[in-house]
């Protein structure tokens, strides 16, 4: 089937290129002209044939198939001036492309550029790319610009909460989401228990989400795609820009280490909200207790050759989290956080091939110590990841452009690991790591069939292998071990494999409206078990193992896409189903047992999510946003929980909206809000009582049986842009979140009161964040 | 109980000072009515049951709602495979003082005398009381319904030893613990034990502490599969009633206190019980927490029907 599937793809391309052969190539990279960073997702495209153009990939090369004679090349990309230029093609020309951002050379901050009518033309459903300056101007909770809680704006993707940057797309779970910083994936993505997310706005260039049937290129996780690309550093002047936030600061120094030739970036952001109490508390006995985190981002990058490019990257982001009560000798210490390195190689093998080879490696950890006296207590848990993979691009001809590739990866998986030790006595667990392989193969070919059809059509064939050292060990109802089979370290111990089928089809309808279709089948190795409602840090991240089978989705969507205004307005609407089999939870009545395998703890179900999105944009002029609404539902059936019966997601939304408008105020203010709108969470309510032990056991009813109520509220925001110089400029963002002050039911919780010969039990809502309003200075010089 | 406690001092941490709450009212359906047990039977005594019924979550907690779910005139029986006894129906309004102190006192509640009208079921023929390595089969038969359930009584477990470590703790500094009484700076004790488990897996422990007259408060419970065959020394914190107000004593002893140890042998189901019970219990309300079904080894009903072999230690803190 495999082989067949290659043989179809090299067959067909093989024929293409022959019936195109007389054509020529013109080839290179597009830049930003102010600051040498590759520009991706840039439109280039023959006058003469508007409809045949391409795009740069993600390290900015691009490869256009043109006839021979003379031709008009265009460039165009959103922020920036187009970029035209008359050549003779004779034979395959190299041409790099610099683009001049609009800002530099008007005065007044408008986007002029053309943007194609991409969402029309492209076959790929629900993706978008975030305009970080776009993205800037919105207002952000406390001032600190999220690109995370940006993407929750967006029709088909619903928070975690208020405030929260956990997300879920189309009824996938948290873990469903493939986050990625330089081709690294980020497995814990919020600071302060999600409340901020770990990219700093400063250091990165690009985001771009797919929520719909993610292309093959991509995969190990069922949902969406978060691809987020670091700055590659100014390689023209040194630069530095911050800002002074109520929470954090930031500071982003970029430049280059050879002028045109290479560049780097530092980055980093750190938080001192609880510092500034310190003097109070350390008069307390609770001296020592405190919160912070912090991130920083490096990279560096080497033009070795005019067809070699190297990059370094790498995140190290902390959250640490103190607290010590000194009367009894007691204290705690639990940092956690992600490290990732990237190095990668981009190399331009002809006018047609690039290859990026790219090494990663990743690590995130959650410890948690606690200590008092001769008593310590360690927990650890964590994944680290090793890869390495190579992605081929392939422009074929004008019909074809291939992606193919290879990609390997070596997990570690640290379950929750216990240790204690109590005077000259250890204790430790017997959680043992958990080691695989995960191997995958990619090809996909954008196939322009005719004027009216493209397909890309694609296939991925994963494989997944778990590793000894392990030990499966077989327990009897009472968790005591009765059977043990020992693998030795590097024997297999279980081997999944698929072939994974992506196909997405658009048929132009006319030049200013498609329909696109799309299937896309995923398996996922890795998992997010979560106890509670919202991501924590403490959610522990589990492979699949023989008794952990992989989650696997289908995906089914539909949409019309129509543009107006000469793309001023972009409309679509999408409908999705989606079909999800291995879906884990945490088994009913589970508490942590020390000593027992991990995976004893899940049970395991299914899940189906279906919806229509629509979304309204506007992207040119002054006034520019959008309208989303989702109506959508997502049920769960596991067997064991909630009686066999179905269930309604935590985050099952029936309605969702977001309304995002910015405005550009004379040559000074920027202004930005955004309205968001969607049903209460699902939740599991208390119904019952009894008395034991001397205390109120609580009985529960339907698992996620009811819901708080709407939320809604209004952020609003106002840049005020000093007079910009030749060496600085400078800026004040004054935001409000929540601007109406909504109590939003974040929460619900329950107390016991006491009345005069008892108590009775009374509910609270808790609205985590009322009105909030925060004021940034950012600068950059 | 980790993750409930994390999240909650990291959301006090982050949110106390902004955050808004308010009362809400829920409209509820009443819970599926169902038999609660609450029964034990201890080595060298006879099974004591407990029996009521649940009720409306946001029904009011006194004693006079205690005393109105529960079940009178059930029938119930004890069987240890090879002698059932029925058990009878006392109340505490029929009882003298004598008998009254010793209930009280049995189900952990302050006081000399019952503050309600409480009742039991038990039988004082002395046909069957506990014995290690036994079976125990729990037949209930009330408002029309029929349960059933099973303990195991494991045999006992002797703590090496008990005593008690000083507060050392200087201004300004971090509290340490030492047996040296001239070390002491305060009159705060904790009280020490050692332990030693079997060599095989499979031990579930459960404790009671009481200081001078109060009655004896559950602890917690453990099993060994951290501890298995180990022997340490380990604090052991003072039981307090849930509803005490945590302040600097708490899980302390004073210097001069009579301090009790109820150190009890319980099966799996025990174990599982009262694990599901604290977890929920540490969560209840949590935001973050899933609702945590309590586990029962009552089949049809809720509540645990448990054996229990203790040892009882006391000592007078010097």
């Amino acid at each position: 089937m495999r082989l067949l599937t290659v043989f179809f793809f090299m067959t067909l391309i093989a024929i293409s290129t022959q019936a195109t052969a007389q054509n020529y190539v013109v080839s290179g990279t597009v830049k930003d002209a102010a600051t040498g960073e590759t520009l991706l997702g840039a439109n280039i495209y023959l006058e003469s044939n508007t409809s045949e153009g391409v795009q740069s990939n993600n390290y900015g090369f691009y490869s256009l198939t043109t006839p021979a004679g003379t031709q008009k090349i265009i460039c165009s990309y959103i922020g920036y001036e187009n970029f035209v230029k008359v050549i003779e093609v004779a034979k395959n020309e190299k041409l790099t492309i610099s683009l001049v951002p609009v800002g530099v050379k008007a005065d007044e901050v408008t986007i002029t550029a053309d943007r194609k009518d991409e969402n029309v033309t492209s076959t790929q459903m629900g993706t978008l790319t975030l305009e970080i300056d776009k993205i800037k101007t919105l207002p952000a909770f406390m001032g600190e610009v999220d690109i995370l809680k940006t993407v929750q704006l967006l029709p088909g993707i619903k928070n975690g909460g208020d405030g929260s940057t956990g997300f879920f797309v189309r009824g996938g779970g948290a873990d469903q989401n493939l986050i990625l910083l330089d081709d690294a994936v980020v497995y814990n993505t919020g600071h302060m228990l999600g409340f901020f997310s770990v990219f700093n706005v400063d250091a990165i260039k690009n985001t771009t989400v797919i929520k719909g049937n993610m292309p093959s290129q991509y995969g190990g996780r069922l949902s969406s795609v978060l691809d987020v690309t670091m700055k590659e550093g100014n390689n023209k002047r040194l630069q530095v820009e911050g800002g002074i936030g109520a929470i954090a600061s930031r500071l982003t120094i970029q430049g280059p280490i050879q002028k045109d030739k290479s560049s780097f970036i530092v980055s980093a952001r750190r938080t001192y909200v609880f510092d500034v109490v310190q003097p109070f508390v350390s008069k307390t006995k609770f001296k020592g207790t405190n919160y912070y985190f912090y991130d920083l981002n490096t990279k560096a990058n080497f033009i070795l050759t005019p067809k070699d490019r190297i990059y370094f990257s790498g995140y190290f982001g902390r959250d640490v989290l103190k607290f010590n009560s000194n009367d009894r000798g007691f204290g705690i210490n639990v940092p956690y956080g992600n490290t990732t390195a990237t190095l990668r190689w981009n190399h331009i093998i002809s006018s047609k091939w690039f290859l990026n080879t790219t090494a990663v490696y990743n690590d995130y950890k959650f410890a948690f110590t606690g200590k008092q006296d001769a008593f310590t207590f360690k927990l650890s848990s964590g994944i680290q990841d090793w890869n390495l993979k190579m992605d081929f691009d392939y422009a074929a001809n004008a019909k074809h452009y291939v992606k193919m590739g290879a990609s390997y990866t070596f997990h570690t998986f640290t379950p929750n690991t216990a240790s204690a030790t109590i005077g000259e006595t250890d204790f430790k667990s017997n959680e043992q790591k958990r080691y695989a392989h995960e191997v995958a193969l990619y090809i996909n070919d954008d196939y322009k069939i005719n004027k009216k059809i493209t397909a890309n059509i694609g296939v991925r064939v994963p494989f997944y292998q778990q590793v000894g050292p392990y030990d499966n060990i077989q327990y009897d109802s009472t968790y005591i071990e009765t059977n043990r089979t020992t693998f030795a370290k590097g024997k297999p111990v279980i081997t999944y494999k698929s072939v994974e089928p992506r196909i997405n089809i658009n048929y132009r309808l006319s030049a200013t409206s498609s329909l696109k279709a799309g299937y896309s089948f995923n398996n996922q190795f890795i998992h997010l078990v979560t106890s509670a409602a919202s991501t924590l840090p403490t959610d522990l991240w589990i492979p699949s193992t023989l008794k952990v089978k992989p989650q696997q989705g289908h995906q089914y969507a539909v949409g019309y896409f129509r543009n107006f205004d000469d793309n001023t307005y972009e409309a679509s609407v999408e409908t999705y189903y989606k079909k999800m089999l291995n879906q884990i939870e945490y088994k009913e009545g589970y508490y942590p047992q020390i000593n027992v395998d991990t995976d004893e703890s899940f049970t395991f179900g299914k899940g189906e999510a279906f919806g229509v999105e629509l979304l309204l944009k506007k992207n040119k002029g002054k006034l520019t946003g959008w309208i989303g609404y989702t109506l959508s539902k997502t049920q769960r059936f596991f067997p064991q929980l909630n009686g066999g019966r179905v269930f309604q997601a935590s985050y099952d939304r029936r309605h969702d909206i977001s309304v995002v408008a910015m405005y550009p105020l004379g040559k000074r203010w920027e202004l930005g809000g955004a309205f968001i709108y969607y049903t209460g969470r699902a939740f599991t309510l208390a119904n019952g009582l009894y008395t034991i032990n001397n205390w109120i056991a609580t009985q529960y009813t339907e698992r996620n049986g009811y819901r708080l109520i709407p939320y809604h509220r209004i952020d609003l925001s106002a840049t005020w842009k000093a007079k910009e110089t030749r060496k600085l400029k400078q800026s004040i963002t004054i935001a409000v979140y929540n601007a109406y002050n909504r109590l939003n039911q974040d929460f619900i919780y329950f107390s016991p009161e006491s009345t005069p010969t008892g108590f009775t039990t009374k509910a609270f809502q808790v609205s985590i964040f009322p009105i909030i309003p925060s004021v940034t200075y950012n600068f950059k010089f | 109980m980790l993750k409930n406690s994390l999240t909650i001092l990291l959301i006090a941490l982050t949110c106390t000072l902004i955050s808004c709450e308010k009362e809400i009212t829920l409209a509820l359906p009443p819970p599926e009515l169902k038999l609660v047990v609450e029964g034990v039977i201890e080595h060298d005594l006879p099974p004591i049951v407990l029996l009521t019924t649940n009720r409306s979550y946001f029904a009011p907690v006194d004693f006079a709602s205690i005393e109105a779910a529960q079940v009178h005139n059930a029938n119930i029986t004890v069987s240890n495979g090879t002698t059932t006894i029925t058990l009878t129906e006392f109340c505490c309004s029929t009882l003298p003082d004598s008998l009254q102190a010793i209930i009280i006192n049995q189900l952990g509640l302050p006081g000399l005398t019952c503050p309600y009208d409480i009742c039991i079921y038990t039988n004082i023929s002395g046909a069957l009381v506990g014995t290690a390595n036994t079976t125990y089969k729990l037949k209930i038969d009330a408002l029309g319904m029929n349960i059933n359930a099973s303990t195991y009584m494991p045999p006992k477990n002797n703590i090496d030893s008990v005593w008690v470590q000083y507060r050392n703790y200087p201004d300004g500094g971090i509290a340490t613990w030492t047996d040296d009484i001239n070390n002491a700076t305060d009159s705060l004790v904790r009280l020490m034990n050692r332990v030693t488990d079997a060599p095989l897996l499979g031990d579930f422990y459960m404790y009671y502490t009481a200081r001078n007259s109060e009655p004896y408060y559950y602890g917690s419970v453990y099993d060994d599969k951290f501890i298995n065959n180990l022997s340490f020394d380990v604090p052991r914190f003072r039981a307090q009633p849930r509803s005490a107000a945590f302040n600097d004593e708490s899980g302390l002893f004073k210097r001069g206190d009579t301090i009790k140890l109820k150190w009890c042998t319980i099966d799996f189901h025990t174990y599982d019980f009262h694990s599901t019970l604290e977890f929920e219990l540490n969560g209840q309300g949590s935001p973050f927490a899933s609702p945590t079904i309590i586990k029962t080894n009552i089949n049809g009903g809720l509540g645990i029907w448990k054996a229990v072999n203790p040892n009882y230690y006391s000592l007078i803190a010097p």
